[in-house]
């Protein structure tokens, strides 16, 4: 019996596929673990999908909450409009009492820098500024003076409606000496103005002023009030001046 | 862990050790491939040193039966071998031969290992205690009722 089993269990042997599987299996599990994997394409395609999600989020705060160019409006009510390049107002400042209280009645965040400028000016209209003696003036100023000069264009166009409106455009250098001032680009462009005839005047002078005040005394100082109506026309710019 | 050769030496040298112990122990091919990717898994990554031949040998034929049995132990695994599906494994016997296997697979699995060890690979009753981490004694009775059983199966004197 001994022999018969012997000879029996002889005839067992491991298959050539058996051991061809089982080195092969080693060789992947123990010797060519250190080959280059393949690449992880679902991790890479999520990484991916995540950089485009914060690229866009980044480019549409860009876009939306990046202020591109203000608009700085004088009436008397002083306020400067922040726009971003969707053109929509994003951000608004008072210079002065009656730019509060019209901010205060006012809502204009969000809307089109054209329809918040209409508003800024019929209320204006309403509340009795907007007159032959009182100028008004609109100031654009940016980075991109190319893109001002096109606002600057088409708010010329968008406020010849209204009467002694004044469009201009600004460098962002002077309108940073406004801000220092505590002033409006609108009303230093006045004080300025005003300075040249009183070079004793500083900012603290006409801080409280309403822009028709500032008018005046250059008026007066300049001693040519009678015909006041076209120097306001000719002299209230502010560079690029559109009538 | 040992180099890619010592590994091809040690699958060409005990692969039919492995390969007849899980004949005895299991009912399919598939498990068999198991078995035998997690024992030369182990002894790769082993480090034990081996003094010669046999003390490997002895390793391979402890690590084989103490693989089979933790697949068998496994929750999702039938616990027994219908004989059929084990014999179809070695379809290719001849028909004395098949009758031999048929009657060691037949055997109550505590009887199987020391029959082989003993039987085939010529282990003393001392040498299977050892490797199979069992009481002397017990291989002893192990061997003894064993040896009854196969006599009654198959004829003849089991001591010849």
């Amino acid at each position: 019996m001994n022999d018969r089993l012997k000879i029996t269990f002889d005839q067992i042997r491991a298959e050539e596929e058996l051991k061809t599987h089982t080195l092969k299996f080693l060789a992947e599990k123990c010797y060519h673990a250190g080959k280059p994997k393949p690449l992880p394409y679902r991790r890479i395609m999520a990484a991916a999908a995540c950089l485009v999600m914060l690229l866009f989020g980044t480019s549409s705060y860009y876009i939306c909450f990046q202020q591109a160019f203000a608009i700085s409006v004088d009436v008397n009510p002083s306020v400067e409009l922040g726009i971003n390049r969707l053109d929509k107002v994003i951000s608004v400042e008072a210079y002065n009492e009656d730019g509060y209280a019209l901010l205060s009645t006012l809502d204009i965040r969000y809307l089109d820098y054209r329809e918040a400028l209409e508003q800024i000016l019929e209320d204006g209209n309403r509340k009795g500024y907007m007159t032959q003696d009182q100028p008004v003036a609109v100031t654009i100023f940016g980075k991109d003076e190319k893109k001002s000069q096109k606002i600057l264009e088409d708010l010329t166009v968008y406020t010849s409606s209204y009467q002694n409106v004044h469009c201009g455009c600004a460098s962002l250098d002077v309108v940073t000496a406004a801000h220092a001032s505590g002033m409006s680009f609108g009303k230093y462009q006045a004080f300025l103005q005003l300075q040249a005839l009183e070079p004793q005047l500083t900012p603290d002078d006409v801080r409280e002023l309403t822009m028709c005040q500032i008018w005046d005394r250059i008026d007066t100082l300049e001693g040519n009030s009678q015909n006041h109506d076209h120097d306001h026309n000719r002299n209230r710019g502010h560079g690029n001046k559109h009538h | 862990m040992r180099n890619e050769q010592e590994t091809n030496r040690a699958v060409e040298r005990y692969a039919d050790t492995v390969r007849r112990l899980c004949m005895i122990h299991l009912k399919s091919y598939h498990d068999t491939e198991d078995i035998f990717q997690t024992v030369f898994l182990k002894y790769v990554l082993s480090s034990v040193v081996f003094e010669n031949n046999e003390h490997e040998k002895a390793w391979f034929i402890r690590v084989t039966i103490n693989a089979c049995r933790d697949l068998l132990k496994s929750f999702f695994r039938n616990h027994t071998v219908p004989l059929e599906e084990a014999l179809n494994q070695a379809a290719d016997l001849a028909p004395d031969h098949s009758e031999v296997l048929e009657a060691v697979l037949s055997l109550p699995a505590k009887y199987k290992d020391v029959v082989y060890l003993h039987y085939y690979e010529g282990y003393t009753a001392g040498e299977i205690a050892e490797i199979l981490g069992r009481n002397v004694n017990t291989v002893y009775t192990l061997l003894t009722r064993s040896r009854q059983i196969l006599r009654e199966k198959l004829g003849g004197d089991a001591n010849e």
